[in-house]
Formats: structure tokens, sequence, C-alpha cells
């Protein structure tokens, strides 16, 4: 069995594993393992990709104030895997909404972000949507963000492991022992400092070396790719509850819908322990028909799409007493295991959040 | 009438010799001989059951036919004749009763819920015959098999007997092309996918010793619908049952309910579980390996069908490929099945197909060949599905972008849903608009296409404007250009850019040669000619879309007589 030693061995790899291991290879050397075929191909690729601003978080604060802060920054650094050309078109239901037009636009204004009352030519004002407001949005590509990060890892030295397993982990002395299976080959990472960023499977990882259970509620999520040609450089969102949402994918021309009533389901809380991503997807028998007609009916005038592509992933967040939109991300650290660190996810732009987190630690 | 044994030849090939049961016959008249010796009455019982489901007009004329021809026959064996309803709405259940009256012998059950394997299990299990068996009120077996069937079991030929209506000694009347086609297609994926399977599955003639169905029943758990009578023949043979097929006359009934071509599709599900079936006894056989001493023996190994091998390499595409673009406009769904099943059963595996196909600019259309045969790939597993992506809509004018990010979302979702089928994916531009084919290059897309062919997957490349955009591309390089019957000028710039590397396949060409044939059906020499013609300007092969079953014949057919003329020549 191949030894590898390392300040810091990272467990998944996705964006906020990859950011991780840029953060923490200023302070040594960081190994990455991924259980996938590539990096930034599960939850970091198959979600909404939106560079959020904050505005779709009217009843949770903090993350749209934290998305705001964050804004300028990653436009700036990813500027080149980001789909800038398009008008996000937020409707807000007549009936249902834990939002007004009213306040909706006092929270614009609170955030800063400009806007223009403007209804698309795919809705109107009606008996369903009372309110249009029209922003500047952008979407973060995953391909392209895939290809960047891979040069920055080389350019760092930092290695990446695709289609590796973690098997077992332990703390010894103060060093990390984590049994890594690659294909047929199995390797050991000794190492100083542990990060688990492996999202729906994080309670899976901290298990591995007796660290406590994060309470986490994991749904599956079906996303819908759709080509839809007349609907080019638009995005809308109806606010703010059981609705829908159609935005741009990326840069690849495609559209993702989602809807808040049928694309989630949740799942036992039992399972959160569950190491399968996919037993999870399984679970899932939501139908595309009701997505799809809930778009006709909330967006009538829509020109012709096709269905062109679908996937089914595990979504995780944090659980919450309240009726909250909270979606924060959060550096769990514990006592008894000096150097882990547990990253609970949130929106993208909230990897610098963990850069300064890190930082901080290391001043410490 | 149609001729059983042309109709094989016809779909197989003349060539092909199908799974042989020459030795049924043979066995068939050792028994007829026994039987004159074997003329003992009274103490061996056949049960035969009869399903009905709502027969109120049939019912009372067809039991008087049944009972009036056994009346008339002596048998070595008491014959009980029971009615199961498994859950008629109609007048069935008071005729039942009327006729028990008149038939003293007649033996009636009721199950309020429909489907017949459910009704046929309940009455085995409960009777006390030696031997059990079922019949279809149709009686579209000739009932002179009885007498066969009962020698078969006297002499201990056999434990388990089942009509078949394939074998070379069989009539078939009044039986329609698309049926006898149907019924064909639907036992060839039978043998295709279980080695153990009858070669007339669905035959509603069949008997079984009580023994043999205590052990199945014991293992098993039989499908409560019409595949009951497929699971029943597999089964037996699992147990090592001597299992008989017997050659059967069968006479249609124009009025019959039974619709196998359309119930195929619906027996996709019922495939699959059998399949799980399989696998659960046995794992089950294997945990009990040296247990197996209960009268039940090893069923005879069998290899699999060696025409059943996947490709898995460029070199290995075959020269014809089947083209789905009329699936969802022109072909329908059964039509599509039926093609793609004699495809398969000739040794067919590649099957090409695009996104938005069918071609037509009915945008609801879209995609439905792709749905199909993301369902068929679950039945045909071999099959190996090559998906073009496209960057038009089939209205033309209306896009998709084709770049790196796009192909990732695509391959993900094509290898998802594709499974073992997923052979590569095509990208295929629009050359009859205006999209702006080398703005949308410069993002990524190359070193997309690269971890594409460096993967050792195939890639294929249609409607390209400049061929020279791709010249850095490693390897399996798959074109796809219109062939217009003459020398094509796309085709000298790929050989030259790309030499080796890349396999040219052309399409149209059916529109083509018949329009200047103006033969549409028959296997005519000008087919064979030219699709020598094509392998001699130097294309891999083509991809050739058909419409109909006998249009896919006729293909298959030419291009086994083209290897045959081009081995020859070269």
């Amino acid at each position: 069995m191949r030894i590898f030693e390392t300040d810091t061995l990272i467990i998944g790899g996705g964006i906020f594993g990859l950011h991780s291991a840029l953060t923490l290879a200023e302070m040594g050397g960081v190994i990455v393992v991924e259980k996938c075929n590539d990096i930034i191909s599960q939850a970091s690729m198959y979600n909404q990709t939106r560079v959020h601003t904050g505005a779709h978080y009217p009843r949770a604060t903090n993350t749209a104030l934290t998305a705001r802060k964050n804004l300028e920054r990653f436009l700036s650094d990813f500027d080149d895997c980001i789909n800038t050309e398009f008008q996000h078109y937020y409707g807000i239901a007549r009936e249902n909404s834990l939002t007004s037009a009213s306040s909706f636009e006092r929270f614009l204004g609170w955030l800063n972000l400009p806007f223009t009352n403007e209804f698309p030519s795919e809705i109107k004002r009606d008996a369903r949507i009372v309110e249009c407001f029209k922003l500047n949005e952008f979407s973060f590509d995953p391909y392209l963000m895939r290809v960047k990060y891979m040069k920055m890892l080389e350019e760092k030295n930092i290695t990446v492991y695709n289609n590796a397993y973690v098997v077992s982990g332990s703390l010894e002395k103060d060093r990390y022992h984590t049994n890594v299976k690659i294909a047929d080959e199995n390797i050991l990472v000794i190492s100083k400092r542990l990060v688990n960023t492996t999202y729906s499977e994080l309670n899976y990882i901290n298990e591995l070396y007796s660290a406590p259970k994060i309470p986490l509620r994991l749904e599956s999520a079906r996303l819908l790719f759709l080509s839809i040609p007349s609907f080019k450089g638009k995005a809308i969102t109806i606010m703010d509850g059981p609705f829908l949402s159609l935005t741009p994918y990326g840069v690849t021309g495609l559209h993702v819908l989602t809807s808040v009533i049928y694309t989630h389901k949740k799942i036992h809380s039992n399972m959160a322990n569950k190491s399968s991503s996919d037993e999870i997807a399984e679970f899932n028998k939501v139908n595309d028909k009701l997505m799809l007609n809930q778009m006709e009916s909330f967006i009538p005038y829509l020109g012709p799409y096709y269905l062109q592509a679908s996937e089914t992933v595990v979504k995780a967040t944090v659980e919450t007493q309240d009726d909250k939109d909270e979606r924060p991300t959060v550096v769990h650290s514990f006592a008894e295991l000096p150097g882990y660190y547990a990253i609970m996810s949130g929106k993208v732009s909230s990897i610098y959040d963990v850069e300064e987190y890190f930082k901080n630690e290391q001043e410490r | 009438m149609l001729n059983l044994t042309s109709v094989l030849k016809l779909i197989l090939g003349s060539k092909k010799k199908f799974t042989s049961s020459t030795g049924c016959a043979k066995e068939v008249k050792l028994a007829e001989k026994s039987f004159n010796g074997f003329a003992k009455e009274g103490e061996i019982t056949l049960e035969i059951t009869i399903p009905v489901y709502n027969e109120e007009r049939t019912l009372a004329v067809q039991v008087e036919k049944l009972f009036n021809f056994l009346s008339k026959e002596k048998y070595p064996m008491v014959i009980n004749i029971l009615v199961a309803d498994n859950g008629s709405t109609d007048k069935t259940p008071d005729i039942i009763e009327k006729l028990k009256i008149q038939y003293p012998n007649l033996k009636s059950l009721r199950l309020d819920t429909p489907g017949v394997g459910r009704a046929l299990i309940h009455s085995w299990r409960n009777s006390n015959a030696d031997y059990l068996g079922y019949m279809d009120l149709d009686f579209s077996t000739s009932l002179n098999h009885l007498s066969e069937v009962i020698a078969l079991f006297i002499d201990k030929q056999a434990n388990m007997i089942a009509g078949s209506r394939w074998l070379g000694l069989s009539k078939v009347e009044n039986r329609s092309f698309k049926r006898t086609i149907s019924s064909f297609v639907f036992n060839l994926i039978m043998q295709l996918k279980f080695d153990d399977s009858l070669i007339d599955s669905m035959c509603g003639f069949k008997f079984v010793s009580k023994n043999l169905f205590k052990k199945i029943d014991q293992h098993f758990e039989l499908n409560s619908g019409w595949f009951f009578s497929a699971e029943l023949g597999i089964f037996s043979k699992m147990l090592g049952a001597r299992v008989i097929e017997l050659p059967v006359n069968w006479h249609d009934d124009k009025e019959s309910k039974v619709k196998v071509a359309s119930l195929t599709l619906k027996y996709l599900n019922d495939m699959q579980n059998l399949e799980k079936k399989i696998l659960t006894y046995n794992k089950y056989k294997k945990k009990h390996i040296n247990s197996n001493n209960e009268g039940i023996e090893e069923a005879s190994d069998k290899k699999r069908n060696p025409r059943l091998k996947k490709i898995d390499s460029f070199e290995e595409l075959p020269f014809l490929i089947l083209g789905t673009a009329n699936w969802g406009s022109k072909v329908d769904k059964e039509t599509a099945y039926q093609i793609l099943s004699l495809y398969y059963s000739r040794g067919g595996r590649v099957v090409d197909t695009s996104i938005n196909y069918p071609i037509d600019k009915n945008s609801k259309n879209f995609g439905t060949a792709l749905r199909w045969l993301v369902e068929f790939s679950t039945i045909f597993t071999e099959i190996q599905v090559y998906v073009k992506i496209c960057s038009a809509t089939n209205n033309g004018d209306e896009r998709s972008i084709l770049n790196a990010s796009y192909i990732e979302v695509m391959q993900n979702f094509l290898k998802k849903s594709l499974k073992d089928s997923y052979l590569g994916i095509g990208v295929h531009w629009d050359n009859r608009g205006e999209i702006d084919e080398e703005d949308v290059l410069q993002r990524n897309l190359i070193s997309r296409l690269e971890l594409i062919c460096n993967k050792n997957e195939i890639l294929g490349l249609s409607g390209v404007k400049n061929l020279n955009n791709y010249s850095s591309l490693p390897n399996n390089l798959l074109f796809q250009i219109k062939y217009n019957g003459k020398e094509n000028e796309d085709f000298a710039k790929i050989k030259a850019i790309y030499g080796d590397r890349a396999r040219v396949y052309v399409y149209g060409v059916a529109k083509s040669i018949f329009t200047r044939n103006k033969t549409t059906t028959s296997i005519s020499n000008e087919i064979v000619i030219t699709m020598k013609e094509i392998h001699k300007q130097g294309y891999s092969g083509i991809i050739f879309g058909t419409s109909t079953v006998n249009q896919t014949k006729n293909w298959m057919d030419a291009e086994e007589e083209f290897i045959i003329v081009s081995k020859g020549n070269m």
C-alpha cells in the first residue's frame, strides 16, 4: 500500500473542496480525493448555477447579505466562467406568496440592487402575478469552472484523485489516517488537517472519524434542462413560495427548470447517514410532467420548448426549526478533533467566507 | 394461409438456422406408438383449466363444443374441466352456473380480480389431479392434440408440454401477417433474453405435472397475468423438467382478445421482473447447491447466443447502422420495436439516433426516437446507441449552443439514460442555417471533444461546415455525410485531412437508390451492387433509416449478399 504524507487532505472535489484546497495550499501540501470521475460533477454541477445577488432570499437576510457582499469579487474572479447576458424577472405571485410587491421592492433597495418594474413577454400582470421586477443576473458555468479549477490546481501542484472512495479514517496522535480506494489500489493518506466537503455525505464521512453528526435535511432534487429558443437571455422566478424558477444554465444555451413543490422530495431523516447518493436519488418519484405543467401555467406565453436532459441530485440543507429560508455556509470544527473541518456549503460565492475562515485559523 | 417455415426463413434469412426442435417431432411419433398399447382408463387424472373473463357471448357455445368433443374420444386419463372466471363483470358467472347444471362434471371457480396467471395458480394449487393444464377458451389450438398430450404424460416422456405454433409440423390458419410477425418477434426476444425460453412462449395450450407445478410454485412467484404462460415454460426448464414443445395446428380467432403486438410492449416490465426472479433463484440455488436432491435435475448448460457480442471499438463498427430519423413520425412505436427486433435478431447492434428525431417540424414529437430507444434498451441490452447532439431544431431556425458545457450536460444525461447501451455522441452542426460554428468553437469545444476521443469513445461529426476545424482530434471520428450517388467532395476532404483517424458513413442512400431504380421493396440486385459501390468508394458504411419491417429485412439481406460478394472480390 502506498502511503502519502501531506498537510491537508480534502475529501470532496466540488467547488468548496477545491477552493479550500487552493486556500490551504498556502499553508502546505494538499491532496484532494473525489469519488466521481470528475471534479465539479455533482452538487456543484447540478444546481441552478445562480451567482446570487441576494434577491432570491427576501426571508433570509443573512444569506442575502452574504451573497450581496461576495457578488462583485466572484464576478471578477470567475468572469470567464459566467453567463452575464441575461435579465432575471422576479414575478410576485398574487396568492400564497410569502412576500409582497412592496416589501420585495424595499428589499431590493436595501440590497442596493438596481431594478425596473417590467414584465417579460412570457408573463402578464394577471390573476396570478401582481408585479414583476427586472434585474441583471448571472449564471456560472460548471464545466468552465471545472476547466478553470483544474488549471489553478495544476499551478499550485495540488493532486486530485478521481474515482477515489474514502474507506475508513481515524485520528492517531495528531495525524489523520485515511484509507482511500482508487480503482484497484488502496492508499493511505496521513495528514495534519482534514477537510470534509462532501455535502450530502457530510455525516457519512463524519461518522468514519467519530465526528458529531450535523443536523442536515437531505432532499432529492429534480432538474429539467430545456431548450427554449425564444427565451434566450431571460430568466423567470415566481416569488416567494411553492412556485418555480426557469434560469439559464451557465453558457450551455439551456434553461434549468426547478419547482419548489415538485423538484424537492424530502428524504427520511434516518437516511442522512447513508453513503450512497445514488440510492437517495432513486427515491425521487417526481413527475416531470407536473413540473412542465406548472411552468406552462405560470409562464403562459413561453415559446416552444424542448426537454433535452434531466438530472436528479441530492441536496442538503441545514435543518432549521423556523420557516426562514437561510442557506448558510458553516465550517464545523470539533474540540476533540483538532484540524478536522466539516464544511456545510451554501451559496457558491460563500467560498470566500471559507477562505477567510481558514486564513483566520492560520493566524490563530 | 401462411407457411410458417417460410416465415421463419423470411425473417431469419435462409442461411440462418433457428433453434433446432426436430427432436420434439420424433418424440411425438414415439409417443403415438406407445399410446396404442396404453389404453387404460380411470386412474390418472388431468384437470384442464379454462380461464375466462367477460365471455358471456361465447362461453356456452365453446363449453358445449368441448364436451361434445371429449365425449367422442376415449382417453387413458380422466379429464376434468374447470372454468376459472377471473373477475368477469358481465353475465359470465350466471352462464357458468347454468352450464354446471347441464354438465355435472364441470367445475368452476371465481376470483374477484382479473389475471389469467392468478386464476391458474389458484386453480392448480387447489387441484388434486395428477396433471394440470390450461387452454384458451377460443380453442385456437386444435383439440385433437389433447390425445398427444395425454400419451406423452402416460408414457412419462415429459413433465411439461407446451403447444407450439412455430415448429415445422405446425399449421397456422387465419393469422394475419402482422400478428405472425409480432408473435415471432416476441418469442425471438424471449429466446435471446432467456436461455430457457420456449420457442412459442405465449401459446395458450400448456400442461404440467402436479409435482412439477408444486416445485415451480415453491421456488418462484408466477406472473399473475398473461405472462404466466411464458414463465411456466422457463421455470420448468430451469428446474430441469423434461419439456416437450408440441407442434400444434392453430386456427386464429379473428375476434380473439389477445393482441400479441401491443401486448409485447406491455411485457417489457414483465420481462424485467422475470430477470429478477431468475437471478433470485440462481442465488438461492448457489447457496443450496448441496441440497439439490429434491428431484429437480440440473438444467443443461447452455451458452448464450454468440451473436450478442458488443461493439467495443471503433474498428468493429458494422457496415449497416440502423437509422431512426422517422421514429415517432412515419414510424410508430410498434413498428419501431419490430424493426429493431429484426435488426437485432440478425446480429445488428448499432443504432444511430439524434436528440431531435423524428425529423419533422412538430415540436411535440421532438426526442421521441431517443425516448423509445432508452425504453427498448432495457430489453435489447446489447444494442449500442450513438446519439447526435444538434445545433438546431428541425425547424432549422432555432438553435442550441454546441459548446463544451452543453456537450458535458448532454453526454452525462445520455450515459445515465442509456447505461450500457451508450456507444458515443455525435456533434451535429446544422449546415443549412446561419449558425456561427467558428464563434462557438472558441468555447472549449475542441478540448472537450478531445477528452471523448482520448477515452476511446466514438465521436461523431456531421453537418460540419469547415472540416479543418477538427483536425487536431486524435482518433475514433465517425463522420456522417449525405450520399448523393456520385463522388463527394466532403468525403475526399475528410480522407485527406483525417486519413485512418476517421470513418465515413453515408445517409440518405435509400432515397438516392430507390428513386433512381424505382424499386422500393424487393431485394434487388441494384441494392447489392450499390452497397458494393458504396464500399468501393471508400465509405465505411451506411446509416439506413427504414420505415417498415420488410424494408429492414431487405436491407439486412442485401448486406449479407454484399459481404459475400465483396469477400469474393477482395
